[in-house]
């Protein structure tokens, strides 16, 4: 395989705070949010001439760059599969530059998900349900969470996995957020009898506690060459690797042959690998999507930390070898759809996290399992003064 | 609490494309359908217009058992459904292939006649039609306790 690609690192991040409320709107969130990301990295509105963000997102390129006066983009973007496509926005901007297709691409997303439109509410039509999801929506298949209990439901079974395996995890991620100030739970740890008495949403297999948060905010991230970003503000931190992955269906993945694995994040993660020339044992930190908690155990298998089975194992107290989500995760600090993911690796890499794991060489972000999803290895890298 | 029914679905119609026309017109009848490739003769579901398995785009249709096993299951307590309401169960049944037993197709449904610790996976379950607006039917799976 080729060499790791050095052709392109993140050299600016930024975010508004995130609430549950944020009182303005989607756009001004996003326009604050890439403001900031480009004062981060030392660079101005000028110097953009690529944008890239996710579908879902009601701020599509030509609205941003319009409102912020930006008017020569030679690139410009939307990824694909809402949470799954995160870390595609990197990727994007990653290839955009390395082909020489642009210079200085901003990855974006800005969603009023609390105070405007909720993922996690059931709408219908009640008069004609679409043929798309004639099989799901006559059932109460609706949001994720009802669809993914499927697959979950499955892998607990497959490997004898309870949901108060998955109690652990979801202290220690709340122990992180506790001490993240940007966290929506920041100085509220819970215990493990706090997450198994919290109420079902479906049962056996997802609790209140297992699910991700609902905020609004925005994040960006400036993606510039490997070699202009060492001479700007920051550390750069290098993308290493990136790939997607899609093994199946979006929200609907029931019919292939294994659903209580997820093989869309195993297809992204040999990608990864086998592009870089690392592997689970030399990352250090490992941001793995978490709208649902029980979707990191299966996150810890595919990508290969553990085999089959053995996650429940691998998050039990004392027993981890990778710091995991360690800004409290979607659950804990917010959920911009893994945007504030990939900037929690950029804090790990630069040393400036408010959980800072130590001699952190090398972080994978995944962006979300149970839809085509996409991956990303960002590594530490130096500036040149 | 037991997953009664909330028979909302009466109330709703489903739309066929093209592609799906066949598995709705069959529930009109109380069949349930699926196609059978025409090269490598397994069976798929949902309904599409190429075999996932060969990508052949030469098919059948052939009828499925009304028996089947449970795959997976779980209850959904919230945010609910506004088709089946709260506390129901939704679950994948695997059906075999009546002509290739060691094959099997997956339909998603809702499981009546029982409550979570009633429908283990495993669990065997037959096929019953509930009632949509207009004439197609929705295939659903009830346990026998």
């Amino acid at each position: 395989m080729s060499a790791p690609w050095d052709g392109a690192a993140i050299a600016g991040i930024g975010q508004t705070e995130f609430s549950q409320n944020s009182g303005r709107s989607e756009r001004r969130l996003a326009v604050e949010a890439i403001t900031t990301a480009l004062a981060d990295a030392g660079l101005t509105a000028n110097d953009v001439d690529g944008l890239v963000t996710f579908d879902f997102d009601s701020n599509d390129p030509a609205s941003v760059a319009d409102t912020m006066g930006l008017r020569q983009l030679t690139f410009f973007s939307e990824t694909m599969y809402g949470g799954g496509g995160g870390c595609s926005t990197i990727m994007q901007a990653a290839m955009a530059v390395a082909s020489g297709s642009a210079e200085v691409v901003v990855a974006y997303r800005a969603m009023n998900e609390r105070s405007g439109v909720r993922f996690g509410q059931a709408r219908v039509s009640k008069r004609a349900i679409p043929a798309v999801i004639a099989l799901s929506a006559p059932y109460g298949l609706h949001t994720a969470a009802q669809g993914f209990s499927l697959n979950i439901a499955r892998y607990f079974h497959e490997h004898d996995v309870t949901n108060a395996d998955v109690a652990p995890l979801a202290v220690a991620q709340r122990a992180y957020a506790a001490t993240n100030p940007a966290a929506r739970f920041f100085g509220r740890p819970i215990t493990i009898d706090d997450h198994q008495s919290s109420r079902w949403i479906v049962e056996p297999v997802l609790r209140l506690y297992d699910c991700c948060l609902e905020s609004d905010g925005a994040v960006a991230i400036v993606v510039t060459s490997a070699d202009r970003a060492r001479h700007l503000r920051n550390a750069p931190v290098a993308v290493r690797a990136a790939a997607q992955g899609l093994a199946g269906q979006q929200m609907r993945n029931w019919y292939r042959p294994s659903i209580g694995s997820v093989e869309e994040t195993r297809v992204a993660g040999d990608r990864l690998w086998a592009a870089s020339g690392l592997g689970p044992s030399d990352m250090q930190v490992a941001i793995l999507y978490d709208h649902f908690l029980p979707m990191v155990l299966m996150q810890l298998e595919a990508l290969g930390f553990c085999k089959p089975g053995e996650a429940k194992h691998f998050i039990a107290d004392g027993n981890r070898t990778v710091a995991i989500n360690t800004n409290g995760g979607l659950t804990g600090e917010a959920y911009l759809h893994g945007m504030n993911w990939i900037t929690e690796a950029v804090r790990q890499l630069r040393g400036t996290a408010a959980n800072q794991v130590r001699d952190v060489e090398h972080v994978l972000v995944t962006s979300g399992p149970g839809v085509p999803t996409s991956a990303l290895v960002l590594a530490r890298s130096e500036r040149q003064t | 609490m037991s997953g009664e029914p909330v028979a909302r679905s009466a109330d709703v119609t489903v739309t066929a494309d093209s592609d799906t026309a066949f598995y709705w017109d069959g529930t009109s009848q109380e069949r349930l359908l699926a196609q059978r490739c025409g090269s490598c003769q397994r069976m798929w579901h949902p309904p599409g217009p190429v075999c996932p398995h060969c990508q052949c785009l030469e098919w059948s249709i052939d009828e499925l058992s009304r028996q089947g096993t449970i795959y997976s299951v779980a209850k959904v307590h919230e945010p609910g459904s506004p088709i089946q309401g709260t506390h129901y169960l939704v679950a994948l049944v695997e059906q075999a292939d009546p002509q290739r037993p060691d094959e099997s197709v997956r339909l998603a449904c809702n499981i009546r006649g029982g409550d979570l610790s009633d429908c283990p996976i495993g669990a065997p379950v037959s096929l019953v039609f509930e009632p949509l607006a207009g004439d197609y039917r929705l295939p659903q799976f009830e346990v026998r306790k």
